[in-house]
């Protein structure tokens, strides 16, 4: 057969090859879109409550009134689940996990990257990281996957004793390097390396400074640089921004939002809030900050605050006055904070207000001879198709909560061995195909979690 | 999001679910689910961007497409397709030899690896030129090209009827055939990313 004739076979097999019922299932373009809904008429809530410019919350947000504060009575409290199964990784400790299509992959001590079959919990593939001594840094997450790479953290001089670290593009199917890049340090945090659009932003060659590299071949895009300041990254719709505050007292006391044009990494102030802030998350097209409103020091310190929203399209600031730094995961207009005390608050993302406050109920240890230490649950992760906020314990108990109500709607458990106490140092957890993943030390679980309905 | 948007969405949803469902089975190999996977994450991208997106069926698909040489790619055991299914009468009248080489090339297609498939998709289903592929699939020609001779190369492998040059090849240009195929000048034009 030759070129011809095999060109037209493909194509005729391609153009016959159709579904048995390729119809549109009921009501799907009106599930995505009233999630999509839900999320605006939080907005639209916050917006009335605003004037153009920066908007102070007329309410100090307290949790009183309107049936905030407690969360409502509790819903009969599903413990049905589903383990899919339970993996113990090589190696002896494990820091950041992250999902892919497929799979879930991990990094640690031992290991630059793992590759785990999420449909079996086999692993697939490691990559050994050279001259691992047990003193290499933690990475508090992972940068992430796209297009077949998985982009992963590596000693820069494996065995030295300031091995400093190098962003790794990792090629999925045959464990490659593709491309390496020294980072000014050794956060590797959520903001050390962000995917945009068309490439990676990598915290190098300063702290100061961010470089834009081709996802491909690790090429050098642009770069920005800064003074002054200490800036957050993140990347919204595929764009870059720089969430930035000022790094001393002697610096100009403003905050500043930055946007970086992806193709050349112009830089475009956002929107301009006076102080200090730290960056929460994102809600939409809109960052969340929070100021210091009572006077601390520092951002840990206990005090009233303020949550910041900067909306990116327009550059619009609201500002409402909370009782703490909201500092959490932001999911569908809800801002998640969880205290040392296993106790959750959830505020409003738009308005500040507290929405609801609960317990998570989870086994949460105290260090020995320290009691202020306690193990940590891990950050929320949220499923907004059942919205619920779903939290691990590093004793394997987990816990769903109503996004909406702070009401227990599932709990339940993983079988993992009894460590000593890390405190800390929290779990992970992750959502996948409508379930869960959940890593704790060593051990790497898949489980469907199946919460009563809400009102049952 | 107005309410137009919302309205734009919902009946572009539901107007072409059929075609990206189609287009998402052939690229994922005939996996329901992954299919439908498909589709879904390329509209709750597409819809977080709905108001900015001039050329909605051509942002979907080139999600689609990328998404698609994103998902892993481990080397795990063979599946068959789950949902998809090379048709039984192919419509033409030449015979049984044609309609079993339909069927090969249909289970070998399904075979290959996402990126593979995904470039004999885009050449020959989505019938865009190479360097609307390379386009679309952010790399260069001479990756399409490389890429489309090693697919074509393994599907030669795993259908070794194809290598057989007595076997009557199916006639293309019945009216049916025509149908099917979709227009170039529908086909996405520097869509988003």
């Amino acid at each position: 057969m030759n070129g011809d004739q095999l060109d037209r076979v493909i194509r005729d097999v391609l153009h016959e090859w159709t579904p048995d019922d390729p119809g549109a299932p009921a009501g799907v373009a009106d599930r995505i879109v009233s999630r999509h809904r839900r999320r605006n008429l939080v907005r639209a809530a916050g917006t009335v409550l605003g004037v153009a410019g920066i908007t102070f919350g007329a309410v100090l947000a307290t949790g009183a009134g309107d049936g905030d504060g407690a969360p409502q009575p509790a819903s009969r409290v599903s413990k049905e689940s589903r383990l899919l199964w339970q993996t113990t990784l090589p190696g002896t400790s494990w820091d950041a996990c992250t999902t892919g299509t497929g799979a879930v992959y991990c990094r640690g001590v031992g290991y630059d990257g793992i590759g785990v079959d999420a449909r079996t919990g086999k692993v697939a593939w490691r990559q050994k990281a050279q001259e691992a001594d047990g003193d290499r840094s933690p990475a508090g997450s992972l940068p992430g996957v796209r297009d077949g790479v998985l982009y992963t953290y590596a000693d820069h001089k494996p065995g030295a004793s300031q091995a400093g670290t190098d962003l790794v593009a990792l090629d999925i199917d045959g464990q490659d390097v593709l491309w390496k890049h020294e980072l000014a340090d050794d956060s590797r945090n959520s903001s050390s390396a962000v995917l945009f659009d068309g490439g990676v932003l990598a915290n190098s060659p300063t702290f100061k400074s961010v470089v834009a590299l081709d996802d491909k071949s690790g090429e050098p895009l642009w770069t920005y640089s800064w003074k002054k300041a200490d800036c957050e990254r993140t990347a919204v719709g595929g764009v870059p921004y720089l969430m930035c505050s000022p790094d001393s007292d002697k610096a100009p006391q403003r905050s500043t939002v930055v946007r970086l044009d992806p193709e050349t990494g112009a830089p475009e102030t956002v929107a301009t809030v006076e102080g200090q802030t730290a960056y929460i998350g994102t809600d939409g097209d809109a960052v969340l900050l929070g100021g210091m409103a009572g006077g601390q020091k520092f951002f840990g310190d206990a005090g009233p605050a303020d949550l910041i929203r900067v909306d990116l399209g327009s550059g619009k600031v609201s500002q409402h006055r909370v009782d703490a730094l909201p500092m959490g995961p932001v999911a569908d207009g809800t801002v998640l904070v969880t205290g040392r005390n296993g106790k959750v608050t959830a505020y409003s993302a738009e308005s500040g207000r507290r929405l609801w406050a609960g317990e998570l109920g989870l086994e949460l240890r105290k260090q020995p001879g320290d009691p202020t230490m306690r193990e940590l649950p891990s950050a929320a992760v949220v499923d907004l198709d059942s919205r619920v906020a779903y939290y691990l314990a590093p004793s394997g108990q987990l816990v769903g909560l109503d996004l909406d109500s702070g009401a227990v709607r599932w709990r339940g458990a993983v079988d993992v061995p009894k460590s000593p106490v890390e405190a800390g140092i929290a779990p992970e957890l992750m959502l996948y195909d409508q379930g869960l993943v959940g890593q704790v030390g060593g051990e790497l679980f898949r489980i469907e979690p199946k919460p009563a309905r809400t009102g049952s | 999001m107005d309410p137009q948007d919302h309205e734009r969405f919902r009946d572009y949803v539901e107007s072409r679910w059929s075609t990206l469902l189609r287009l998402a089975n052939l690229l994922t190999g005939g996996d329901r689910h992954e299919a439908e996977d498909l589709v879904q994450t390329a509209l709750m991208k597409a819809l977080s961007r709905w108001r900015h997106i001039e050329d909605p069926e051509g942002y979907v698909r080139k999600v689609m497409y990328r998404q698609q040489i994103s998902r892993w790619r481990l080397r795990r055991p063979h599946r068959e397709p789950t949902f998809a299914t090379p048709p039984v009468d192919f419509g033409v009248a030449d015979g049984t030899s044609a309609a079993d080489l339909r069927i090969t090339v249909g289970q070998a297609l399904a075979r290959l690896t996402p990126r593979q498939r995904t470039m004999l998709v885009l050449r020959y289903f989505e019938d865009l030129s190479e360097t609307e592929v390379a386009a679309a699939l952010g790399c260069s020609v001479g990756t399409v090209r490389s890429t489309t001779h090693r697919s074509l190369a393994r599907l030669r492998r795993l259908a070794p009827e194809l290598n057989t040059s007595e076997l009557d090849t199916p006639k293309l240009d019945t009216p049916e055939r025509a149908a099917a195929v979709v227009p170039s000048s529908n086909l996405p034009k520097g869509a988003h990313t």
